[in-house]
């Protein structure tokens, strides 16, 4: 997988259900288009490692981390929540808390649905950077893009505002359709790393 | 070097091959979005 280098790299920390793709897509589109490269559990393919060691290292990886913790709804097949966003907060937090000092540098961005939402079960993590995006792509875009404008790698560059990046999003996602079919993808079953691969490739022909 | 740029390099060959043929229909697409007489059809 493709990386930016440690102080570029963020790792997206949300579900993966189909429900939560669009905003997960607009997530990586928002992070490419300014300037950083998405990473994510999905990049990883390697069966003969536990999950979490491959988690671990990605996270050692990624300077920046947006964590999503809308879905907290009951498993409707076992009534149980989905805890391994809260876990993978749990890690990067714990990271920026004990780490070196290059993994103290980190920065988090936490999603969820609603404002003061995650007061009712997760009430810990008052204090850090908390954004509702209403399961909207384009807010969520609107969330990182002003999050990543205040970071240390963009102290003294510009980025796009937020209004420009969702038109250059819907524009992305009007010519996605015809980019896979030239590309011989399947726009309907595009796998992480040909997403983020689709994302790059467009934007460097694509510059705001 | 750790074992994740191992791997990154072991798999630049066919990546950079597939990456280039997107960026190829990218660019091609954004020519043909810029001139209306051959522009693929995308509704609006």
């Amino acid at each position: 997988m493709a990386t930016g280098g440690y102080d570029y790299d963020v790792f997206i920390n949300c579900p993966f259900d189909p429900e939560y793709r669009s905003v997960l897509d607009a997530l990586v589109f928002v992070v490419h288009d300014c300037g950083f490269q998405a990473r994510c559990a999905l990049e990883i393919d390697d069966s003969g490692r536990v999950r979490i060691e491959n988690i671990v290292e990605l996270i050692g990886e990624c300077r920046y981390g947006i964590h999503d913790v809308s879905r907290t709804e009951l498993d409707a097949e076992n009534e149980l929540p989905r805890f391994n966003m809260p876990l993978e907060l749990g890690l990067f937090l714990g990271a920026t808390r004990f780490g070196s000092p290059k993994q103290k540098s980190k920065r988090s961005l936490i999603l969820d649905r609603e404002p003061y939402r995650y007061q009712k079960f997760i009430s810990d993590i008052a204090g850090q950077d908390i954004k509702s995006h209403d399961g909207d792509p384009e807010i969520a875009i609107r969330r990182v893009r002003d999050w990543l404008r205040n970071s240390p790698a963009i102290s003294g560059l510009s980025i796009p505002g937020p209004q420009r990046i969702v038109e250059r999003y819907r524009l992305f996602r009007e010519e996605l359709p015809e980019l896979c079919r030239r590309s011989h993808l399947d726009a309907d079953d595009l796998i992480f790393n040909d997403f983020t691969a689709c994302v790059s490739e467009w934007l460097k022909e694509n510059y705001w | 070097m750790s074992k994740s740029r191992r791997t990154i390099k072991n798999s630049a060959k066919p990546g950079t091959v597939e990456r280039s043929r997107i960026r190829a229909a990218a660019r091609q697409i954004k020519r043909e979005r810029e001139t209306s007489s051959g522009r693929y059809a995308v509704k609006s």
